[in-house]
């Protein structure tokens, strides 16, 4: 059975800049391994707008990996992406990203990996979650 | 957008070998440590009962 990780903005973030070297240590092994990274493409905006640009390239293989699934909001995951920011009420527009996050998680039942688990037990208490270290 | 491996395509080696050269060459050798701890959390999460919608 395939298995994967969904990467939050922290794990993304965390592999461009190389800071603790854990999210490029689980591409590696995913990669060696036939795991699946799961990317919401809101997350991966969210994390370019931290990384410097001269990092940008390690996104870019991210993203090209034959292991990488991109996931879009269009307008059929709508519903989904608005049930998910439910809890959030009148903070669902600061919580899209982590909505984003979470929605991909229960979608394939896989863990988060990040190093901020509050946005995402905010709306939904039993997300599984991979910390950075 | 799917990818090869989530619609049933296995990676074959060549293919590994490629793309671990590739992500060398942008992130340099992946963090022993690092591995070990990814490889081990990797088992464990496989072994937790994903959660009831």
């Amino acid at each position: 059975m395939i298995s994967g990780r969904i990467f939050d903005v922290p794990a993304i973030v965390d592999f461009g800049t190389g800071r603790t070297q854990y999210a490029q240590a689980v591409v590696w092994s995913s990669l060696q391994e036939g795991q699946v990274i799961v990317l919401p493409a809101i997350a991966v905006a969210a994390a370019l707008a931290q990384i410097p640009d001269n990092r940008w390239d390690a996104i870019e293989v991210l993203l090209g990996l034959p292991i990488t699934v991109v996931t879009d909001v269009t307008r059929g995951t709508l519903p989904a992406l608005a049930a998910t920011l439910r809890p959030a009420a009148t903070q669902a527009p600061f919580y899209a990203t982590a909505a984003a996050v979470v929605l991909a998680a229960q979608q394939r039942s896989w863990p988060v990996l990040t190093g901020d688990a509050g946005p995402l037990r905010a709306l939904w208490p039993d997300v599984r979650v991979d910390p950075l270290p | 957008m799917e990818t090869a491996l989530t619609e049933g395509r296995p990676l074959t080696e060549p293919e590994v070998t490629h793309w671990l050269g590739l992500l060398k060459a942008v992130i340099g050798a992946p963090n022993e440590q690092m591995l070990e701890l990814a490889r081990r959390r990797s088992v464990e999460l496989a072994d937790e009962q994903p959660p009831a919608l």
